[in-house]
């Protein structure tokens, strides 16, 4: 009796261990398949994992042709405009 | 936002005090994943704007077109996008998943009709007049 007693708690600390080492070693979730990647690379300023957009620092990959800056949030979101305005404008858009 | 849009932009994007961020959803089924796939094909050569704007201005004649993917392939071409590169992007549809999961998490946040915006967090539903978004944009402007 005691030792499948011991063998279950061998079992379950055994468990445990993969657990942990799971969550630990799982990779961080990507939104975008190429630009996000860029874009991730190029900041380090963002550390959150909630995308709240309004409140993430962008990153400038290029001007629009006329001259305004654009660029990708952390989390793949495309912005219009100076990265450091005061005010972020969100605008959830569908087309048509 | 069709009209909204580029007085926002005049007034307070130009001016350095306000950026614009672009969620998407797709509320208006296919032909709209396939538009945002399009500005997304668009972005990877640095036309992400302007392609939103192309298509914006020009829906009548993306719906004339032989196929949706015919009129938005044109119009890319039209701004100056590499049209082969454009092609192929949209032909991998590797931005379908990223799109319809951002949607999804649009939804989980309380996003269920359109248009929405939100100004500094503040939620707005529901299309407005420049001049209502200005009186926000004002009050918010330092």
């Amino acid at each position: 009796m005691s030792s499948i007693r011991i063998i279950g708690i061998s079992l379950f600390i055994c468990i445990l261990a993969n657990c942990g080492r799971q969550s630990v070693g799982a990779p961080p979730a990507t939104r975008w398949p190429s630009a996000t990647v860029e874009s991730s690379a190029a900041t380090t300023i963002n550390t959150t994992t909630t995308p709240i957009a309004g409140t993430s620092q962008p990153t400038v990959v290029g001007n629009t042709d006329d001259s305004l800056a654009s660029g990708l949030t952390p989390e793949g979101y495309h912005v219009l405009g100076n990265m450091t305005a005061p005010i972020t404008f969100v605008d959830y858009s569908d087309y048509f | 936002m069709l009209e909204v849009e580029p007085q926002l932009i005049d007034a307070y994007v130009r001016t350095g005090k306000m950026r614009i961020i672009v969620r998407p959803l797709f509320q208006t089924g296919e032909d709209a994943v396939l538009a945002a796939h399009a500005s997304e094909c668009a972005g990877e050569q640095q036309h992400y704007f302007a392609m939103r704007a192309a298509i914006y201005a020009d829906q009548g004649g993306l719906y004339a077109a032989e196929t949706m993917n015919a009129g938005l392939s044109q119009r890319a071409r039209n701004i100056g996008v590499n049209g082969d590169d454009f092609d192929r992007c949209m032909q991998s549809d590797k931005y379908r998943l990223p799109l319809l999961t951002e949607y999804t998490r649009a939804k989980d946040a309380g996003i269920v009709s359109r248009p929405v915006f939100e100004i500094n967090g503040q939620r707005i539903i529901g299309a407005r007049q420049f001049s209502e978004f200005a009186d926000i944009i004002d009050h918010l402007t330092p």
